[in-house]
């Protein structure tokens, strides 16, 4: 019975598609970095060169809409923004990866797409905002992208860096499990769906570096990691002061395992790449950033 | 005997999937005509010299808004806008960035990369939402003339034609504010002769028409909106009215507006509008400056009287209206003629003298009727018997009236005449009288 089930599933199959009347033509789409006219060839060639030939990734800053979640309404970036951003990004993350882990990680282990968005995605019945997601381990997305100030570090670690450090930390753990016992640390706290009422000093002394660390496991243990990253001394240590004895002991604690599960599993030195950020951080010199790609290797040379 | 069974339903099902004697309504593939759909259209943006009016509805269900486009052919655009809602009434010119057509569902107008003028409609602001507008666009037809498309996530219906050669941007947006102001008020009631049927239209001037049915005022709960917007020439609707959802350019005539599919939107008969237009809780204001005749002559007279008898030389008219009150209801007629004077006697007097009238557009064909029934009120009982040209004033106010269009042939409230022998009033809608 089966068998006749299958034949008949098989020819069923090929009525179907024998119909096929279709013929396609050649695609219509232009490239635009063989349009030799088109307005944004200079600055597709640019990603090309350090960002897809270097690190195999595609830098999408033209928004197809149908690639968003069709549930939030979000604009484009600005071309100038995606400019911005692109260079920033290879100074204070790419070329950071290459100079402290090693020239070929990101390539072998980063995300193979970037996708800016100019807005972030709003939940208005939750009151909160999406600053940035990771999609397949292999994308990450980027929002509010034209909010940013570009001179304001500040904003543009928690908008931008903070954001691609937390995203990319899923990726990896996405390959590679974080510890079960890091969930064991503050088991008790986390709330999905309500995170977003506790204010930093209470997340603080729950013993999460930030509200959104609270809402599930999997986000505290790339909070710390970017968090740890992105904030100063003076910052870390101001949360470290003031999240009480208990709330600091968690945070240092996870602090612990996530700077063993990135030396074990992936051979990164947690507190090398912090020093590095910060020194970069620190010394945002932007007409070197603009001016440059390959970071690294033009540092060397 | 099931084994037959599915084999026959099995080569049914082939044999029904694959009818080659089947005529294709087209001479070619539907890859083949959305290939040539991008390219038209690709081709087809760069081509007027002067850019395109971009006739924008960001949903359904907002007014429209008008956007000067200029593509390239190497994929930018510049968008030029002014309106209250984005550009704070502030003309923001030539913002830059770029577009694409690209095939989705169909082929797919996007401004894929952030314009300050174009995005605004788009941004989701601080609620989520915005204001609901799309900036990747269905195109459901192109030809130099125009360019039909449907949002593709908020579905408002937009139209790009070519901006008239030798006109400024300023002239432009000056243009459709005129066309605004002359033709729309939201005190205007027009009729729509639609397939042998009349309805009424109701405001406008907020980029929205609420329709009704001829001769009464729209319902207060869910009514029936269609969001329009003004051009240089008249005005565009997002979907058309019911009858004909794809007639959406109308053409401004002299006293009226032509629609693409033969939609016609006139004042109609103005005696019934003339009632209706009270019954929606407005009334009319005469115009005591341009009005003439025993009308006028009545009002010196009475404001003679009034400054005697106040001795106030300086006691005025303030104003002449009809318009419509619940305690009218007592009355038949139901309609109020209200007086509003002012004489200053140590302090301020400010007086309101109403008046029961009948107000009739079917007494005498063709004709708008008013009759006095009764002072209304005290102020009007005791002047209506103690100043004698009171009454002169109200008699010549009541009369037989023929209406006519005053200087807005399309916005008769805005300036209707109305004319009985020997006296002509000047009037104009008001909704501020109750």
């Amino acid at each position: 019975m089966k068998k006749i089930f299958y034949t008949l599933l098989c020819i069923v199959a090929l009525g179907l598609t024998a119909c096929q009347g279709d013929k396609f033509g050649p695609t219509i789409y232009i490239d635009p970095i063989e349009d030799l006219d088109a307005y944004t060839r200079e600055f597709d060639l640019w990603l090309k060169k350090y960002y897809t030939d270097k690190y195999n990734v595609e830098f999408l800053y033209r928004l197809d809409d149908s690639a968003t979640d069709p549930n939030y309404n979000v604009v484009p970036v600005s071309i100038g923004k995606a400019d911005t951003i692109a260079h920033l990004a290879l100074y204070l993350w790419y070329d950071v990866y290459d100079s402290v882990v090693s020239p070929t990680f990101l390539l072998d282990n980063g995300p193979k797409m970037i996708q800016l968005i100019g807005s972030a995605m709003i939940n208005a019945a939750q009151g909160t905002e999406k600053l940035g997601y990771a999609e397949g381990g292999s994308k990450i997305t980027l929002l509010k992208i034209n909010k940013m100030e570009t001179n304001n570090i500040e904003q543009l670690n928690e908008y931008i860096f903070k954001t691609m450090h937390h995203e990319f930390s899923h990726i990896l753990h996405q390959q590679k499990a974080y510890p079960k016992e890091f969930g064991q640390i503050t088991p008790y706290d986390y709330d999905p769906n309500r995170w977003q009422d506790r204010s930093a000093q209470e997340a603080w002394e729950l013993g999460y570096v930030s509200n959104y660390a609270s809402s599930q496991t999997r986000e505290d243990f790339v909070e710390t990691i970017a968090n740890y990253i992105v904030k100063t001394d003076a910052d870390w240590n101001y949360m470290i002061e003031h999240a009480g004895e208990e709330g600091a002991t968690a945070i240092n604690q996870k602090l612990e395992m996530c700077r063993g599960w990135l030396a074990e599993k992936w051979e990164v030195d947690l507190d090398a790449m912090r020093v590095e950020v910060q020194k970069r951080q620190a010394n945002l010199d932007w007409d070197y950033i603009m001016s440059l790609g390959f970071l690294h290797e033009k540092d060397e040379n | 005997m099931k084994k037959y069974i599915y084999i026959v339903l099995a080569l049914a099902s082939v044999l029904c999937a694959c009818s080659r004697d089947e005529d294709s309504l087209f001479d070619k593939s539907a890859s083949e005509r959305a290939q040539e759909a991008m390219e038209n259209a690709t081709e087809l943006l760069p081509q007027p010299a002067a850019g395109w009016e971009m006739i924008y509805f960001a949903n359904p269900e907002s007014r429209g808004y008008n956007i000067i486009l200029r593509f390239d052919k190497n994929g930018r655009v510049t968008a030029t806008a002014k309106n209250k809602v984005t550009t704070n009434d502030k003309m923001m010119t030539d913002s830059l960035s770029t577009w694409t057509v690209k095939l989705d569902y169909g082929p797919i107008l996007s401004f894929d990369t952030y314009n300050d003028v174009f995005h605004a409609w788009a941004d989701p602001q601080n609620d989520g939402d915005g204001l609901l507008g799309d900036y990747e666009f269905l195109i459901l037809s192109a030809t130099p003339e125009r360019v039909l498309l449907k949002g593709k996530k908020h579905e408002g219906y937009s139209i790009m034609r070519p901006m008239p050669l030798d006109m400024t941007d300023e002239a432009y947006f000056a243009g459709v504010a005129t066309t605004l102001s002359k033709c729309f008020s939201n005190d205007n009631i027009l009729t729509l002769h639609q397939k042998g049927e009349r309805y009424y239209l109701h405001n406008g001037a907020s980029g929205l028409f609420a329709i009704s049915a001829f001769g009464t005022k729209p319902p207060t709960v869910d009514p029936i909106i269609y969001p329009i917007c003004a051009t240089l020439d008249g005005f565009m609707m997002c979907f058309g009215f019911n009858g004909d959802k794809n007639e959406r350019m109308f053409v401004m005539e002299e006293t009226r507006f032509v629609g693409e599919n033969g939609s016609v939107i006139d004042h109609d008969d103005l005696n019934v509008m003339f009632v209706t237009y009270i019954d929606v809780n407005k009334g009319w204001t005469a115009d005591l400056k341009n009005s003439t005749g025993a009308f006028a002559d009545a009002v010196t007279a009475f404001t003679t009287q009034l400054q005697t008898l106040t001795g106030d030389s300086k006691a005025k008219v303030n104003s002449v209206a009809v318009t419509y009150s619940d305690t009218a209801f007592h009355y038949e007629g139901s309609y109020v003629l209200r007086i509003k004077y002012e004489y200053k006697k140590s302090t301020k007097q400010n007086l309101m003298a109403d008046f029961a009238i009948n107000v009739s557009d079917t007494k005498k064909a063709g004709f708008t009727v008013l009759e006095y029934v009764a002072p209304l009120n005290t102020t009007a009982a005791t002047w209506y018997q103690q100043a004698s040209e009171m009454p002169n004033l109200v008699a010549a106010i009541m009369g037989e009236y023929a209406l006519s269009v005053g200087s807005d042939p399309l916005n008769p409230a805005k300036s209707l005449q109305m004319a009985k022998e020997g006296s002509t009033l000047m009037c104009s809608g008001a909704s501020n009288l109750k």
